[in-house]
Order: C-alpha cells, then sequence, then structure tokens
C-alpha cells in the first residue's frame, strides 16, 4: 500500500437547498475540489449518499453524477453505509489508490433530503435500523438514540441538560463557519426548552437534516504539486456490530467506533493524545459522549463530562465539532462523511480561518451508520 | 409491511418463536443463523414467555411514515426474562407509570388503517 494524499476539495454550503437539485450541489462541490486539486484529474468517483432512491427516486448516482460533472467514462460507483456513507466512501478512494488501482481518485458526498419532508424523511432515515425489528415498531434514529441516552441517564444519575455543553460548542464553532446551516449561539439555559423529538432527545439535542454536498480528490504522491502542503491520508478504518440496538453486547458501547479507531491509531502510528482534533458524529449528544469513549478520551459512562469548551472547544484538550459538526454545520446524511474530511483537510492546511485549532497535525474523523452498526474512522496528518 | 414480509416473520413476532444454542446455551429472539457469543450454527426451539422488564424507553413525538396516528408512543428496549433484549412498543400505560425496570408482558395486537394499538 502507497501513500495517500489529499489534492484539493470542495463543499457547498449546508441548508435547505429548494433551488438546488441533487446533480446540481454535487457539480457544484466537484467543480470546487478539482479546481483546488488542478492538474490532476480523477480516474475513478466513489459517491457517499444514503437516500437518493428513496426521496429523490434516483439510483446509480454513480454514473449520473461522473456525467453531469463533465468526468463521463471513469470508473464511477455509490457506496452506501447510512450516516456513514461519506466516510466510507472516502475509505473506497483511499483503497483505489492505496493500492495503485488509479493514482487520483475523487470522494463525492451528496445528499437532498428536502424534496420530501416530515413522516416520509423520518422514515427515510430511519431504514438505517432493522426495518423487521426496529422501524417496523416505529423505531426512528431519534429513538434509538432516545433509548441509549435514556438508559446512559438512567446509569450514570444525569439530567438531560448535563448534555448541553455539546451543543452550546457545536453552535459556538458553527457561528464563524460560512457554510454552516445553523450559525447562531444555543444557550445552555435554553438547551431543555426545545420541543421534544423522541424524548430525552429534544430539537437542540439532534442535528438538523439538510442537503449539501462535499468533494475530495485523493491522490498518490507524485500526483502532488511541487509546492502543495503535503496532507497524508494516514489511517482509515472501517468496522461493524451488532446490527440493530437490542443484540449489542452493551447498548452503551459502541464498540465499532472503538475498533475503528483502534486500527487507525495503529496504522497512523499514534495514540489518542496525538490527536489534534477529532470530528466525530453528534448527530445527537449521546453519541458525542458514547464517541469520545469509544475513542478513548474518557471511561465508559464519563464521556458526558466533557461536554464543556475547556474540553471539546476549539483550545481545549481534544476540540470536536470544530466547524460546528452534524448538530450546527447540519447533517447531509452521506455527506457528512466528507464535509468532516474536508473541515480536517482545513485545520491541517492552516486555513480554517476563526475556527482555527492552533498547531493542528494530526485529525481524525469518524461517521457512524445508523446507531452504530457501522463505524469509519479516517485520520489524517499534515507533513510539511 | 408487506404482507410476504410479515407472513414470513409472523411466528416469531406473534408466538415469539427463539432459539436457544445448543453449544453454549445462549437465548436468542429473534431467530439468526449464528449464536451472537459463540458463533456456533446449532439451535433448537426455545418458547418465551413474553414477560421481562423495561431495560431503556422514549416517548416517540415525532413519528416516522405509517405512524403517524399512533403518535405520541412509547418504544423501548425491554429484557426478556430469558435474556434476549427486545425492541417493542409499550402500550395500556400511564405516562407517567413508565419507567426502567418496570415489569411488561407481551401483548399482541393488530394495527388496521383507523385503529393503532
Amino acid at each position: 500500500m502507497r501513500d495517500v494524499f489529499i489534492l484539493g476539495s470542495g463543499q457547498t454550503a449546508v441548508g435547505e437547498h429548494w433551488d438546488l437539485s441533487l446533480r446540481q450541489l454535487a457539480r457544484a462541490a466537484v467543480s470546487a475540489a478539482l479546481n483546488a486539486a488542478r492538474p490532476a484529474r480523477p480516474q475513478a468517483l466513489f459517491v457517499g449518499n444514503m437516500l437518493a432512491g428513496q426521496l429523490s427516486g434516483q439510483q446509480q448516482l454513480g454514473a449520473l453524477l461522473a456525467d453531469y460533472c463533465g468526468l463521463r467514462g471513469i470508473e464511477a460507483i455509490t457506496v452506501e453505509a447510512a450516516g456513514a456513507s461519506g466516510g466510507a466512501a472516502l475509505r473506497q478512494a483511499y483503497l483505489a489508490v492505496a493500492s495503485g488501482a488509479v493514482d487520483t481518485a475523487l470522494v463525492l458526498g451528496v445528499e437532498k433530503l428536502t424534496d420530501k419532508v416530515g413522516s416520509s424523511v423520518a422514515a427515510a432515515l430511519g431504514s438505517a435500523a432493522d426495518a423487521d425489528w426496529e422501524a417496523a415498531h416505529g423505531a426512528t434514529q431519534p429513538a434509538l438514540a432516545a433509548l441509549m441516552m435514556q438508559r446512559y441517564m438512567h446509569e450514570q444519575h444525569l439530567s438531560q441538560q448535563q448534555f448541553a455543553g455539546f451543543s452550546v460548542n457545536a453552535h459556538s464553532n458553527g457561528r464563524t463557519n460560512p457554510n454552516a446551516m445553523f450559525r447562531n449561539n444555543l444557550k445552555a439555559e435554553s438547551f431543555g426548552s426545545a420541543p421534544m423529538v423522541a424524548e430525552p432527545v429534544n430539537m437542540f439535542d439532534t442535528a438538523p437534516e439538510a442537503d449539501g454536498a462535499a468533494a475530495l480528490v485523493l491522490g498518490a504522491a507524485h500526483m502532488l504539486a511541487p509546492a502543495a502542503a503535503r496532507i497524508r491520508v494516514a489511517a482509515s478504518a472501517l468496522c461493524t456490530d451488532a446490527f440493530a440496538l437490542a443484540d449489542r453486547a452493551d447498548v452503551l458501547q459502541l464498540r465499532a467506533a472503538q475498533q475503528s479507531v483502534q486500527q487507525a491509531h495503529a496504522q497512523a502510528g499514534c495514540g489518542a493524545a496525538d490527536i489534534d482534533l477529532f470530528e466525530l458524529h453528534d448527530g445527537f449528544t449521546i453519541l458525542a459522549a458514547l464517541a469520545l469513549e469509544a475513542a478513548g478520551y474518557a471511561q465508559p459512562g464519563s464521556g458526558w463530562q466533557l461536554a464543556h469548551a475547556g474540553k471539546i472547544g476549539l483550545q481545549g484538550e481534544i476540540p470536536i465539532s470544530t466547524f460546528g459538526g452534524l448538530k450546527a454545520r447540519g447533517n447531509p446524511g452521506g455527506a457528512t462523511g466528507v464535509y468532516q474530511a474536508v473541515e480536517v483537510e482545513q485545520q491541517l492546511r492552516g486555513t480554517a480561518g476563526a475556527n482555527q485549532v492552533q498547531r493542528a497535525r494530526r485529525g481524525m474523523l469518524q461517521g457512524l451508520g445508523g446507531s452504530g452498526a457501522t463505524a469509519v474512522t479516517h485520520i489524517f496528518e499534515c507533513l510539511n | 409491511m408487506e404482507v410476504s414480509r410479515n407472513w414470513r416473520l409472523q411466528s416469531q413476532r406473534y408466538r415469539m418463536e427463539g432459539l436457544r444454542c445448543e453449544q453454549c446455551g445462549t437465548v436468542v429472539f429473534p431467530a439468526r443463523a449464528h449464536c451472537p457469543q459463540c458463533a456456533g450454527e446449532s439451535f433448537a426451539a426455545q418458547a418465551l414467555r413474553g414477560l421481562g422488564e423495561v431495560y431503556s424507553f422514549t416517548h416517540v413525538h415525532d413519528a416516522p411514515a405509517g405512524f403517524e396516528s399512533a403518535a405520541p408512543f412509547f418504544l423501548a428496549l425491554v429484557r426478556l426474562d430469558e435474556g434476549p433484549l427486545v425492541t417493542a412498543q409499550l402500550t395500556d400505560v400511564e405516562r407517567e407509570a413508565v419507567h426502567i425496570g418496570m415489569p411488561v408482558g407481551r401483548a399482541s395486537c393488530v394495527k388496521t388503517a383507523s385503529v393503532a394499538c
């Protein structure tokens, strides 16, 4: 396996893009990424998408988007792993370049969620759960997160309010991200006042579903321009767990996340303390707490204690959601993992502006599928 | 859910037919091909009484398509007396009475277009 580097990236703002179709969103992100990676041209396209078949009646996005983005003829496929789709697509692109099969690969995460509304979107997102044994009983993604959170609160004797810091931090960072869906501060005292989605998960606890597209060009070392920053993909790992939440050995342990982080640390030759920022899957505050535990930043049952600025803020011990995370940047499903990758790349290039984590050398990103049955973790490092 | 799909699952769903691993004794529900504990592939039938207690629960306000008329409804993880954890709705309960550790029993119900259980 040879080294893989990031040649360039692009993203659209995350939000409700009533005026843009799936293919137009995709093309905007791809154009920006190809422009940044010039003169490299991708030999393969890996599309991370979760719900186009259900919400847009559109499959075969690989060929569709290669054609629409001016890349007709190249190898192109879709990679689906629910909320982990973007990270899973990134891994396929990484493997394609690392193996020597291609010298350059384009990763595109794209999701168009707002053409449908309300219960049909909830049901579509719920298809990440077990259709026979979870969704058949009315389980949605917020409901499964709520089952985890309620149990966690019970075991640790916590109130919902004690998770507020995760959302407050995400909004604080989203405020200065021009691509974030929510650019307003959230007060901790307001956290508990939002309408309930699935108790104890409320609107301020959950990430907004949104449209968006992000793209990244990967290449072998010889594709890097001589003066370009050398941002290397230092680790790529994807693991799975029992599919249904009820079948997990421990519903409060993200075992796939834990295993993928351990593999990623081994590949990158580093430990938890060597990571300068962590873009985790904060679709719900409970997932942020459990992901921090799985990644070794807290003991089981104590991840919630990190939910304040001194620990997870831009100057904290382990900065998370540095551009707003899923909660404030927004959660465009299968595109989310590619947004995380673009954000970590910006941090390592030192182009994160007001969101910059100082002296960022290594960044980790992690996507979760559903309630955690899939976890995909990458580590990028700056070699300059 | 499609008729054929529901039909395939009816003995498990309505009679709660589980399995017991012949290698390590783990009780499995719903049925599966490999024991999650020891990877064994040999099972005996194991009837489940349908009694257990609430392991965790949520009150779902934003219902998915097909469940709108039932909202808000309780969804729970129930620890069955025989061991397995199952996902199920809680019906016929007082809202304030639902708590972790609450004893529950199985009730099969039929959902029609106009009546949600």
